[in-house]
């Protein structure tokens, strides 16, 4: 086939199927499209930037836990006096339970000494580890925090236990799949204990 | 100022509406197709009429945002075209004359790309070059497809004249 009969039945084509069906819309209304167009560009990307963010909560929540809250942005609480060992002083601001003063693990004269373990101290990331102490009251709320170490910038709670009658506590906790270190504490009757480091492999 | 704008676009839009909805109705096979992108092209180009206006060439901006849009509407149905394809022409096609309804069965048979350069070719009349600036591909892409498109709608046309005569 030539390319002047293609250009002319090519043409004839257009020509011919090609007529608007309906009257052109006018130009306000073209505006008014753009408009509403760019409104719903914006929408999406905001719908967009949502849902990235909800996700990426959901993803923290996961990465901390099954049953926990996972890591919560803080404001980042004052930095440590003393280099960081295993033995830091928990965040002195930021949550609303415990209290936000300072304590430390040791025990007032009226009270017992809480005690914190962690087991074991080192496993996959995921994994599960059993965090245990004394020192409570009977029957009363223990709570644990995490933290990525060193950053202290997010806090993460768990789910909390209960004291059994000699004030004992024990729960499990499946940890953060993204290998590293994370900090752990636990607290009961505004006393926090020492913070165990623990370390997740791949 | 801003009513000479106006004018301007409007004059713009009721000269080259027609002339786009055509071009684009034979990449696209459809002509409400071909409205919708073609009218959500000039809306676009509302919105930024003091800037595109001012270009050489605002009628061949409106055609590539409305080839863009064609080429996102098809891949996002192009299960429904691909079903479209198969079961031939939509119901709009058969009211032309035999002849374009032969060109419109061997433009289906093309991929959007090479639809797209043979009508910038043949029905809109750029050259190589001006086709390879419009659609943002090199000259050398636009002269392979349009031998390829060429060469396949010469064959298609063939075997659908053939098909009609037997008809």
């Amino acid at each position: 086939m030539r390319d002047e009969e293609l250009r002319a039945r090519l043409r004839a084509y257009a020509e011919e199927g090609g007529q608007p069906r309906g009257a052109a819309p006018s130009a306000a209304e073209l505006r008014r499209r753009g408009y509403r167009a760019l409104l719903g560009r914006a929408v999406a990307t905001l719908l967009v930037v949502g849902l990235a963010a909800g996700g990426a909560v959901v993803w923290a929540g996961r990465a901390g836990g099954h049953r926990d809250g996972g890591v919560v942005d803080q404001p980042r609480p004052a930095p440590p006096t003393s280099p960081p060992s295993t033995s830091l002083l928990p965040p002195t601001t930021t949550l609303r339970e415990p209290p936000s003063t300072a304590s430390t693990t040791r025990a007032t004269s009226s009270q017992p000494t809480l005690r914190f373990t962690v087991t074991p101290r080192t496993m996959r990331s995921g994994g599960q580890v059993v965090l245990a102490g004394s020192g409570c009251h009977p029957g009363e709320r223990v709570g644990f925090q995490w933290r990525p170490y060193p950053r202290t910038a997010s806090v993460g709670q768990l789910t909390p236990a209960t004291a059994r009658g000699d004030g004992s506590f024990r729960r499990t906790w499946r940890v953060p799949l993204i290998p590293g270190q994370v900090a752990v504490s636990a607290w009961c009757g505004g006393r926090y204990s020492h913070e165990v480091v623990l370390t997740l492999t791949r | 100022v801003s009513v000479a704008v106006t004018n301007d676009f409007e004059g713009f839009f009721a000269a080259a509406y027609p002339r786009l909805v055509r071009q684009l109705f034979a990449v696209v096979g459809e002509v409400g197709e071909a409205e919708d992108v073609v009218q959500e092209a000039f809306a676009r180009a509302a919105l930024r009429w003091q800037r595109i206006g001012a270009y050489d060439d605002p009628e061949g901006w409106v055609r590539r945002v409305a080839l863009n849009r064609a080429h996102s509407n098809l891949r996002r149905s192009r299960r429904a075209l691909a079903a479209l394809v198969r079961v031939g022409p939509v119901a709009e096609v058969p009211t032309l004359s035999a002849d374009a309804l032969a060109v419109a069965a061997a433009l289906r048979r093309l991929p959007l790309r090479h639809r797209e350069v043979l009508v910038l070719y043949y029905v809109v009349g750029l050259s190589v070059e001006e086709a390879a600036r419009q659609l943002g591909v090199p000259a050398g892409t636009v002269k392979s497809r349009l031998a390829r498109g060429r060469a396949a709608l010469a064959r298609q046309l063939g075997e659908e004249e053939q098909e009609l005569r037997h008809a």
